[in-house]
């Protein structure tokens, strides 16, 4: 056998094993499409009409909204060049619009367990914040005009003193004022 | 491994390696012509009776320029090709190994890990009741096979998942709800997977304290916009067992 055939039956034996893990892996180049795989496929969500991004060093949160429907699902980074699907974090919300702010609240992995809070708020609320167990009272992140979100460092439940919980969430329009509050359960 | 110390030799040898490109086959091919060489001046000792140094200077000479050898075997170990092959022979032994690892997942996952009875006592069987009944899920294919009755109060729903996309981890249905005509709900509703295959899984669903007074079961899924029913009859079941 020469070289040059050599070389075909080795790119070729090359690209079926690269398939083969790519497939049976459930391997993406990017990001979304590993997302719209996991939507469709295991979730059956979606398609997402807005997708929000978080990184951590080991993948990637997503905040999504489906019609009424806001998820959290985290899509892992491998061998650095891949994206492979991964879980829904917390259960999904249902907006109710009856109600001024809908939220939720789940424990994540920035590099570190987080808290993280995300909410829905209407018309009029503009901006949302939340009280901190520790007193402190923090600003969430505006995602568009409803959606919001924020995440803290927030140690362990019953093990870690410095645990830190959202525990009541505001609501206030665009002049500043309060529109609405209610306590985290 | 040959090799010779007469400095000619080795002069010749080098000015040829010099003209090839590709550094990794220059050792095998000192080795050749050495070897090469060797056999001439055999040849010449014994067929011109010749002493050996007339010899090995007659069958460099035979061979040609250097150069020019050297050049033509730089055509045939050309340096890209060269590199191609090495370079493909190494990311072959790493994802051969990677596929190794692949294969190995995949077939404990097919055959051994999710591969767990469906709990089924046959003893304790009253009735089996065909449903046969197929839904489309976006990209999964369920098929509601059979529900089996057994006592004293237990329903398994056996039911089979397929997907031919990139195969998703076989993953189970979560239905929200299961109730029957008599206004009994909250049973157990994660339909789970109890034999893994390629393509498609068998999931089971099973239900416990149901009142097998109720006519019929209904699953119930409804979830982002997605829905459909599933009844099961319970009453053919106890009808079959009056």
């Amino acid at each position: 056998m020469n070289k040059k055939t050599k070389l075909v039956l080795h790119i070729s034996l090359l690209i079926l094993i690269f398939l083969l893990i790519i497939l049976s892996q459930r391997l993406f180049f990017s990001w979304e499409s590993a997302y719209r795989h996991m939507e469709k496929n295991i979730f059956h969500y979606g398609p997402a009409d807005e997708i929000y991004v978080m990184d951590d060093s080991n993948g990637k949160y997503l905040l999504t909204k489906y019609d009424q429907w806001i998820v959290s699902f985290y899509v892992y980074h491998r061998y650095s060049i891949f994206y492979q699907p991964g879980f829904m974090v917390g259960q999904p919300l249902e907006i109710d619009d009856d109600d001024m702010i809908t939220y939720g609240v789940s424990s994540v992995y920035f590099d570190g367990r987080e808290h993280l809070v995300y909410a829905h708020a209407s018309d009029p609320i503009t901006t949302l914040e939340v009280d901190l167990s520790d007193g402190t009272t923090a600003t969430l992140n505006t995602l568009s005009d409803h959606l919001h979100y924020g995440h803290w460092p927030s140690g362990w439940p019953e093990e870690d003193h410095d645990y830190l919980e959202a525990v009541m969430i505001r609501g206030y329009d665009e002049a500043g004022e309060l529109i609405h509050e209610e306590v985290i359960d | 491994m040959t090799t010779s110390n007469n400095p000619k030799e080795q002069e010749f040898i080098d000015r040829i390696l010099k003209e090839i490109k590709f550094p990794l086959v220059k050792k095998e091919i000192r080795e050749e012509l050495t070897a090469h060489i060797e056999d001439k001046t055999r040849e010449m000792i014994v067929e011109e009776e010749m002493s050996r140094e007339n010899a090995l200077l007659s069958a460099m000479e035979e061979m040609g320029d250097a150069e020019e050898i050297g050049k033509a075997l730089n055509d045939v170990h050309r340096p890209f090709l060269g590199w191609a092959l090495t370079v493909s022979r190494f990311l072959l032994i790493i994802f051969g190994f990677l596929t190794i690892h692949t294969l190995i997942g995949i077939g404990s996952e097919v055959f051994s890990q999710y591969t767990i009875g469906t709990g089924i006592d046959e003893e304790r069987v009253i009735a089996e009741i065909v449903i046969d009944q197929e839904i489309t899920l976006d990209n999964r294919t369920l098929y509601f096979d059979k529900a089996v009755m057994q006592e004293p109060d237990r329903v398994i729903v056996l039911m089979e998942s397929t997907t031919y996309t990139r195969r998703p981890r076989n993953t189970g249905v979560l239905f929200d709800q299961v109730y029957d005509d008599l206004g009994n709900s909250g049973y157990f509703d994660l339909a789970t997977p109890y034999r893994s295959g390629l393509f498609t899984s068998q999931l089971l669903l099973s239900l416990r304290n149901v009142d097998f007074d109720a006519e019929y079961l209904v699953l119930d899924y409804d979830r982002f916009n997605r829905s459909f029913e599933i009844i099961i009859p319970l009453a053919e079941g106890s009808d079959t067992d009056e």
